[in-house]
């Protein structure tokens, strides 16, 4: 038999490399950031808009996501369906998508059919139709889309607690806007906003795939360099946000059996520079290994899983906890995940850190796998304006984080009178439960309307 | 095709272990997949959701490796982990830098050979809580989350392995008791009911010698399979189903028995599946969706395992009133497609062209390429039978689909309407 005891070591280490990068702009001046990687036939590419939801008019919240629903209905001298069709035939992944902060193109594609669907793309980019009969069936299914949402809970749970965390700013608004913004829509709105906000201005893109760097630009500048939108909008998206106070807060979702739990926190002084949230990040609810699934599904089993991260875009960040729970154990996790809060707000060991240390400098080869992962890492970078060398000497940089750097947060942030609670679930079933907290009751906007 | 040429080794140990070795130097990582050739379908009526929860079991530690160390042990490695279960198999994944792959060989092997010593009472009763949340969250507090349940339950007799969902009843789940778990293990976990896969940045003969330190002392049980009929009878008439759910959305499905993986007419199956929603353009997307603009959507699926399959179309309405209009239109679609003269070619060569990319994109990652490996191990006895997989889908005609449609969709055939509680 052989000892079994104790974990083998690893072999050699491994050193990692951030794949190269290759930067250059086309003829109208967007950059273009771009890794050759050869592994598999396939290319991606991405083109973002630095325009989401938050350039929406509040009284026509949903705008930003139905211009991507109807940007491909019909492009240069193809119609809806026939535009579908060249690119269906090519099996080209097209993905044209928004959040609150950016507009995503995104096509994959076999390299060999990279051309054609670029081109493809640059037509939807460039001379979308937008047809009336295509806006209103778009417009009907994304409002039955958002009913048919409406009924999951955690939509639900999570369209309520972003109003509670971010006020009434567009980013406190679920992006689909509500059923009466997007039913004030018209097509001249989306018109105006494809003019406004869609420009090569405000957009980067991104390539990582199987294709030779001079050949992908002259490929990127023949079709989307003569992309023209000069447009001199000055509309600023309204950045303040007030959220609601600090405390429990309940939504009432009758028949549910279980409670969606949110706990979040505004940590405007947290970016992606900020190492040591990383780190506790990962120690307190970023994994399945971390306190708060300890505790929740390990020892208690009342959830499937708990957990925490930070949500970090432009202008806004926050810590948010997450999880499910069967309705009785409601308020115990709650109480647990406080109890959490507070032990990891004075008690970090030596070991969780370097457990967390090594989870992040050793997954990178894993990280950077595919195209897809590469890309994405790429895109969101140069958004973020973190600079593309981000990764050079990340392993140092986690390195040099001290206990007390990550315990000196933990203890900053772990201020539970700081944070809002938010539950959802039935409450008539919530009546039989003990709890020794004040809880107020809201309604899908938000507005409080009782106390438990 | 090369890109579909996936070299691979296969051995045998001693045990019975079935071992594929696959090498891949561009990058330095490593994907380890072990599939038990035990899934939902071995469970039994009143014992549904074992093999699922035991795959929770598996996670709880064993004779050498502390509960929730697992996970701990691979995540500080740099890598990611986690199993599933199935109605054919269950099976457990790490991938991680290929510097640590004689981790993954430690922890797969130890809780193949010696995790009843370390199973209890305490851990079972956690795992079966979290698995029970794991039903609530997934699908009993989820709007539309137990269709595939009663579907496959007015689809399927009750013996039948697809009849009972894979992560079991509630009431089942609960008398799981530890006296089942250990016999269970004994019964299916042995090294000669499974099959090994590494795949990465490895060297083959140091790879398989680290594959026998660890694995080939494992003692061998003998694996008792019963019965599983591999022939039932087909629907002998129309069934049809209102669940009235907290949706505010209708959803209607209507399924028909079709037959199992790698049988002769899985590719028709799934070019069928394709050219009915695939696209904009399909048989019913286009008069349902953009013509007529009765649906939401639609689509179309098979549901297949080792024993039998399914083949499913669902749509969303946009009113509640339309859904016998929308019913009517999806059978003419179909009786139009097998009995018209309609040359499909087109569509058969879209369909594929987004198969293929499909399946670029699936070996590009270690981890997807190792599964398949191990699927093609077990389904086939061939784990590089990536090429023959593919070219199936150059041998479907317009005439071999509309056969298929007509061989299945001509049946009798389950109905289902999920309709909102408040229109009762």
């Amino acid at each position: 038999m052989i000892n079994r005891t104790i974990a083998p070591i690893a072999k050699d280490e491994i050193a990692f490399k951030f794949p190269a990068i290759t930067y250059a702009s086309t003829s109208n001046e967007i950059k273009i950031i771009s890794s050759f990687k050869p592994s598999a036939p396939l290319i991606n590419f991405r083109l973002t808009i630095k325009r989401g939801s938050i350039y929406d008019l509040p009284e026509f919240n949903g705008t930003s996501l139905l211009t991507t629903r109807m940007i491909d209905e019909g492009a240069g001298r193809f119609n809806s369906l026939e535009l579908n069709q060249e690119i269906s035939y090519l099996g080209t992944h097209l993905s044209i998508s928004c959040d609150n902060e950016n507009t995503y193109f995104s096509i994959t594609s076999l390299s060999e059919n990279f051309e054609k669907s670029l081109y493809l793309l640059s037509e939807i980019l460039k001379s979308p139709h937008f047809d009336q009969t295509d806006f209103e069936r778009e417009k009907e299914t994304l409002i039955n889309s958002l009913k048919l949402v409406q009924a999951y809970p955690d939509f639900i749970a999570e369209d309520c607690f972003k109003k509670l965390m971010f006020g009434s700013n567009n980013y406190g608004i679920d992006i689909f806007g509500s059923l009466e913004t997007l039913n004030n829509i018209h097509l001249e709105h989306i018109k105006n906003f494809y003019n406004n906000f869609y420009s090569p201005k405000d957009s980067i893109i991104t390539v990582v795939g199987n294709i030779e760097n001079d050949v992908l630009l002259n490929l990127i500048d023949k079709y989307i360099g003569d992309w023209t939108n000069n447009y001199s909008n000055s509309f600023q998206p309204d950045l303040e946000i007030t959220p609601t106070l600090p405390g429990t807060y309940f939504l009432n979702f009758p028949g549910s059996v279980q409670s969606e739990i949110r706990i979040g926190l505004l940590t405007p002084q947290i970016d992606l520079t900020n190492y040591p949230s990383i780190l506790l990040n990962i120690i307190f609810g970023g994994d399945i290994s971390s306190r708060l699934n300890k505790v929740l599904r390990e020892k208690e089993g009342i959830t499937y899983g708990a957990y925490s991260y930070f949500e970090i875009m432009k202008n806004v960040s926050a810590f948010l906890i997450s999880t499910s729970v069967d309705i009785e154990n409601s308020f115990k996790a709650i109480r647990l995940i406080k109890e959490v809060m507070d032990d990891i707000s004075i008690n970090i060991t030596e070991g969780e850190l370097n457990y967390a240390k090594s989870k992040l400098i050793n997954k990178l080869p894993l990280k950077f796998e595919s195209i897809l992962s590469l890309n994405s890492t790429i895109n969101h970078l140069e958004i973020m304006e973190l600079g593309l060398d981000y990764y050079d000497n990340y392993s140092e940089k986690i390195q040099s984080v001290t206990l007390e750097d990550v315990q000196k947060l933990a203890s900053e942030l772990f201020v539970k009178e700081n944070f809002i609670f938010f539950l959802t679930g039935d409450k008539e079933k919530f009546f039989d439960l003990e709890f020794d907290e004040d809880i107020f009751e809201v309604e899908n906007s938000g507005r409080i309307i009782s106390s438990l | 095709m090369k890109t579909f040429d996936i070299e691979s080794r296969s051995h045998k140990l001693n045990n019975g272990l079935e071992v594929v070795l696959h090498k891949d130097s561009s990058l330095p990582i490593v994907g380890v997949n072990l599939w038990y050739r035990v899934g939902a379908a071995n469970d039994k009526p009143g014992k549904t959701g074992y093999a699922h929860l035991f795959e929770h079991l598996m996670f709880q530690g064993s004779q050498n490796i502390a509960k929730e160390s697992h996970f701990r042990f691979i995540q500080e490695a740099g890598g990611s982990a986690n199993g599933s279960t199935s109605r054919d198999r269950t099976n457990y994944y790490e991938t991680l830098p290929s510097n640590q792959l004689e981790l993954a060989l430690w922890l797969e092997s130890d809780r193949m050979g010696f995790l009843l010593e370390a199973l209890n009472e305490e851990k079972l009763e956690n795992q079966k809580s979290v698995v029970i949340n794991e039903r609530l969250e997934h699908y009993d507090n989820q709007p539309y989350g137990l269709v595939g349940e009663k579907l496959n339950s007015l689809l399927f007799p009750v013996d039948h392995p697809h009849h009972s969902p894979v992560i079991g009843y509630l009431d089942d789940i609960k008398i799981f008791s530890l006296k089942d778990a250990k016999s269970y293990f004994k019964n299916y976990y042995s090294p000669s009911n499974a099959i090994l896969t590494v795949a990465g940045d490895i060297d083959y003969s140091d790879t398989l010698e680290l594959i026998k330190k660890y694995f080939e002392e494992i003692n061998n049980e003998k694996t008792i399979i019963e019965d599983i009929l591999d022939s039932f009878p087909q629907l002998e008439e129309y069934k049809y189903l209102e669940h009235f759910d907290k949706v505010n959305v209708p959803q209607i499905y209507f399924g028909w028995r079709t037959n199992r993986l790698f049988h002769d007419d899985e590719v028709d199956l799934h070019v069928l599946a394709f050219i009915l929603s695939g696209n904009k353009n399909s048989i019913l997307t286009k008069p349902l969706v953009y013509e007529n603009k009765l649906c939401q959507r639609v689509s179309a699926q098979n549901d297949l395992s080792k024993y039998d399959g399914s083949f499913l179309i669902s749509a969303t309405p946009k009113k509640l009133e339309d859904i016998e209009k929308i019913k009517s239109t999806i059978f003419h679609e179909i009786e139009n497609l097998i009995y018209s003269n309609t040359n499909l070619e087109n569509e058969i060569r879209t369909a594929i062209n987004n198969f293929k990319f499909e399946f670029v994109h699936s070996i590009e990652k270690i981890s997807t390429r190792t599964d398949l490996l191990s699927s093609y191990k077990y389904y086939v006895n061939e784990p590089n039978w990536f090429a023959q997989d593919y070219e199936r889908f150059n041998k479907v005609t317009s005439e071999s689909v509309k056969n298929i449609a007509k061989k299945y969709l001509t049946n009798n055939f389950v109905e289902l309407r999920v309709l909102p509680k408040n229109d009762k």
